[in-house]
């Protein structure tokens, strides 16, 4: 036999199984590992390693999420209760209980697709590069916008990328190399590594970044978290992929080698010190440019049926997927190869990078390879789809691959898991009021996770194509943060695709179900705020969580899961794709093990349809009125105001979605109407954090009288201005529309504030009527902008 | 037969990935490195002519505007006396690297077909009093990725 190998799994004891899959990095569990030798045993012979490698890459938790489709028995204040499937549930339940017509495809191609105008949809996926990025930051974040990219490129019959949007959480950037862990990389290196990684790639391949966030902790020291996203505008007619036996399969882009290989079975792992060299992947940008150009080229001229992306799990992967309902044969000899001496499992399982699938009838082939060659880029037909329902893998002439596509699919043992969730009591802070809050507000404005990330966002280019509306940045000077922003990618139609997120770690440590509230509030409001509405607007939920074998962390998971439902349905914006990355944890030299706090990224995409309607955050005008919409509350609990004090606190923000939604509606129609000169939403920091941004984005001054903010419960100046309850916004209102606006609100929770003044002084007058809050909005503006180094 | 290209700035220009080297050197508490210079270094594999060799340099490798080449011969320093730390990066075998794949595509295209396989290392030259303790700190928590690189100090 040709280079591949048998392995002894037919009468091999259980200890013998754990331990074949331990030495060939298999990441498979005894129960899964029993259930191949048993069909094995069916077949009257051992597996060769390609097979073993093409089940453990299939069965992986990164390409099956088995931990969301596993059996979990969850026990929450005592009470009991079985969940067979945790993503049908919830999360794919609420998307279908609220059963958009606009919703064209989710939860089953490569990334989630909507309805945009008769002629074109929008898709839109977020995908985590957690592992990778720690081990090699730079290539790392590269690969994984690199393979978000292509998902996009790989939906449907292929869409055409039109903005990117990275998320990062990393550990603190000033953190004591003393207390860097053995084996991992300082945060500051992860940080510079990661973001450079994104902007070469994102930039060389004409793609605009025009969203994100970056959010640093402690628990994100070991295993940082790098959520690339990437949108794309596909013609309406090109949505749905086939495959047919008889078509050729064709493998374009970059050539394989043993880069990248195990990325599917290491990224269901955890990290250690120890962590080899092989799954480190090094993009090419310029390749996939290439590439992409000739595809939607390819795919106007209709030449090929359908395609997929080589992603984790590599060609295995890719066929695998497009041939389960006919089986597939492949030539594993056929594959251009960098370099000589490749293994046929590992031909068929490397990550190597900038490579898709193409499914092509055999009429079509010489056009479509004419075509690439034009274009210099490499395709080779490496096999075919067949009508045996199997995968037929040959390395020069031997057979090395022989299996049902229904074990391979559908073979996976169902797994049981416990779960717990126990509330969790922390201390109540008993601090009185500080003196100077002027000097509050300044450090908050300067930790980093509200602080300014203009050097990051200048290095990516956010006007590439033309198209961006509203930038991340916006204001008189160009440098106020954006709270989300808009495209309008077609030239003969003025609606727009705003793109927002939601992301607050901080309070998960309290109250997952919470945080995943609060994160669906947050990427809404955003979208809202910048002139979007709830009548169209879509979310991706992606989860980073740590160590989900231990009960209470996959307790946790549970209960965000179950937030996820609840408010998505009580909002009416469905879920359209996700993502989830679960083995987030670090075991350091003494066994310990250090989970990340559980993290869920919520990203909202939402249609505008005039972009000339959409506002942006700044003060436009002196002498206008400020308002601010919906009820402050005692609600400090994750605050960041606390987290300067070291303290967490209980009184995690709440979201009452019935009055939230109505809110949202009356100020979306307002906005729309033209009442509304600047909005922001009102999170991070709170009341004092937002009002700041305001001022110093539009250069204008401003002053707000606490005593008219509508609150519960609260009778201290500090917690007024630093609460961060949701369902908030602050708006300016021009004295003439006074009355529009406020009958547009009618029926909802809202005061008027303050006002904006010509000249440079932010003012906040307290319960009492004093002055508690002065400053030159320029001396505001300054903490807010050099806090973060590059 | 190897070829050894190093390429780097001209004097006068600025070298922004320097500086921030250098400002990245002070942030790990060694004040006293003074000024780093970068260069790219292409290891060129094959049969290829002297006149061949200054076709690649001129026309792909360094731009002549801003850049200088060495061909074959170390890097001299403009004061030998100030005698600077030396450190090679190099990938480790199997890490793909985009740049070299590029550059020897870039080489076939000039017309030489007898290019076999092109390597790209990066050197820094580091100016200060340091004590190789220091040296082998800034090697490991700025310069080098061990996971997928190698290095030497001279």
């Amino acid at each position: 036999m040709n280079n591949a190998r048998y392995i002894k799994i037919l009468g091999a004891a259980d200890r013998q199984l754990e331990k074949i899959s331990k030495d060939y990095l298999l990441s498979l569990n005894l129960a899964e590992m029993k259930t191949i030798q048993k069909y094995f045993k069916k077949e009257k012979r051992n597996p060769t390693d390609v097979e073993l490698e093409t089940i453990a890459q299939t069965w992986s938790e990164h390409c099956i999420h088995k931990t969301f489709k596993s059996k979990i028995e969850y026990e929450e204040n005592g009470k009991r209760e079985v969940i067979n499937n945790l993503l049908k549930q919830t999360i794919i339940k609420s998307t279908r209980k609220l059963n958009k017509s606009w919703c064209i495809s989710v939860f089953e191609d490569n990334a989630g697709i909507i309805k945009f105008t008769d002629d074109y949809n929008l898709a839109f996926k977020v995908e985590t590069h957690n592992h990778p990025s720690a081990l090699e930051p730079y290539g790392g974040a590269e690969t994984g916008i690199g393979g978000v990219i292509r998902d996009i490129l790989g939906v449907g019959r292929g869409a055409k990328p039109i903005f990117n949007t990275d998320i990062f959480c990393f550990g603190p950037l000033n953190l004591n190399f003393k207390q860097l862990p053995a084996g991992t990389l300082h945060p500051r290196r992860i940080f510079k590594g990661v973001v450079s990684g994104v902007r070469d790639y994102g930039n060389r391949m004409g793609i605009p970044t025009i969203n994100g966030a970056i959010l640093f902790d402690q628990g994100y020291i070991c295993n940082p978290l790098v959520f690339c996203g990437t949108g794309g505008l596909i013609p309406a007619n090109q949505c749905k992929k086939t495959v047919l036996s008889g078509d050729l399969i064709v493998a374009i882009g970059g050539r394989t080698g043993r880069d990248g290989i195990h990325g599917a079975t290491f990224s269901s792992l955890s990290l250690d010190k120890d962590t080899k060299t092989s799954p480190v992947q090094i993009g090419h940008p310029i390749a996939e440019k290439k590439f992409t150009d000739t595809l939607l080229e390819a795919r106007d001229k209709n030449l090929y049926r359908s395609l997929t992306d080589c992603g984790a799990g590599g060609f295995s992967s890719a066929v695998g997927e497009l041939g389960k309902e006919t089986g597939a044969i492949v030539y594993l000899e056929k594959a251009p190869l960098k370099y000589q001496g490749l293994l046929p499992w590992e031909i068929w399982v490397s990550e190597a990078q900038e490579r898709m699938v193409l499914v092509v009838p055999p009429k079509k082939l010489k056009e479509l390879l004419k075509l690439f060659s034009r274009e210099d880029v490499e395709a080779t037909v490496i096999g075919k789809f067949t009508g045996s329902k199997k995968l037929q893998l040959f390395y020069r002439k031997t057979q090395v691959c022989n299996l049902k596509m229904d074990f391979l699919h559908q073979g996976l043992p169902g797994i049981r898991k416990k779960a717990i969730w126990k509330p969790k009591k922390f201390k109540e802070p008993s601090f009185s009021q500080p003196g100077d809050l002027t000097k509050i507000l300044k450090k908050l404005l300067s930790s980093p996770n509200i602080a300014s990330k203009e050097v990051v966002i200048r290095q990516y280019d956010h006007e590439v194509q033309g198209n961006t509306i509203l930038k991340p940045l916006v204001g008189i000077r160009n440098d106020g943060p954006s709270d989300a922003s808009i495209v309008k990618p077609l030239p003969h139609s003025e609606k727009g695709v705003i793109i927002a997120n939601g992301i607050n770690p901080l309070y998960g440590v309290i109250d997952p179900y919470w945080m995943a509230a609060s994160a669906i509030e947050e990427a809404l409001r955003n979208l809202i705020a910048c002139g979007g509405n709830l009548e169209v607007a879509a979310f991706l939920d992606n989860f980073c969580w740590g160590d989900t074998n231990n009960p209470e962390e996959l307790g946790s998971l549970v209960r965000a899961s179950k937030a996820c439902y609840d408010f998505a349905t009580g909002f009416g914006v469905p879920f359209i794709s996700g993502k989830d990355s679960l083995n987030n944890f670090f075991k350091d030299e003494k066994g310990n093990s250090i989970s990340i706090p559980p993290t869920l990224l919520i990203s909202a995409i939402g249609i505008i349809k005039n972009v000339k309607k959409s506002i942006s955050m700044d003060l436009k005008v002196p002498g206008n009125l400020i308002y601010i919409l919906g009820k402050t509350k005692n609600e400090l609990g994750g605050s960041h105001y606390y987290r300067l004090f070291n303290i967490i606190g209980n009184s995690v923000p709440k979201v009452d979605a019935k009055k939230s939604k109505k809110l949202m509606t009356a100020l979306s129609k307002a906005i729309e109407r033209g009442l509304v000169k600047a909005c922001h939403d009102c999170s991070e920091g709170g009341l004092a954090v937002a009002t700041a941004e305001m001022s110093f984005a539009g250069g204008l001054g401003m002053e707000l009288n606490l005593t008219k903010v509508p609150a519960s419960s609260l009778n201290r100046d500090d917690h007024i201005l630093f609460s961060e309850s949701n369902s908030r916004f602050l708006t300016e209102v021009e004295p003439e529309k006074r009355e529009d606006f406020e009958n547009a609100l009618a029926g909802n929770c809202f005061a008027l504030i303050g006002k904006t003044t010509k000249g440079e002084i932010f003012k906040i007058f307290g319960l009492q009527g004093k002055t508690i809050i002065e400053s030159n909005l320029f001396s505001l503006k300054k903490s807010w902008q050099e806090a973060i180094k590059w | 037969m190897e070829t050894r290209v190093e390429v780097f700035l001209k004097k006068g220009i600025n070298n922004s990935e320097a500086e921030g080297i250098k400002s990245d050197i002070q942030d790990l508490g060694i004040k006293k490195v003074r000024e780093v210079i970068t260069t790219q270094i292409y290891l060129i594999e094959g049969e290829i002519s002297p006149s061949q060799k200054r076709l690649i340099c001129e026309n792909l490798l360094a731009d002549h505007l801003i850049q200088e080449y060495h061909l074959n011969s170390k890097l001299k320093t403009q004061n030998s006396k100030l005698n600077p730390w030396i450190v090679e990066v190099w990938l480790k075998k199997g890490v793909t690297d985009t740049v070299a794949e590029s550059a020897a595509k870039g080489i076939r295209d000039l017309g030489i077909k007898k290019v076999k396989n092109v390597k790209t290392g990066k050197k820094y030259l580091l100016f200060g009093s340091l004590s190789s303790k220091e040296i082998e700190i800034i090697c490991q928590r700025l310069l080098v990725n061990k996971v997928i690189q190698n290095y030497f100090i001279k």
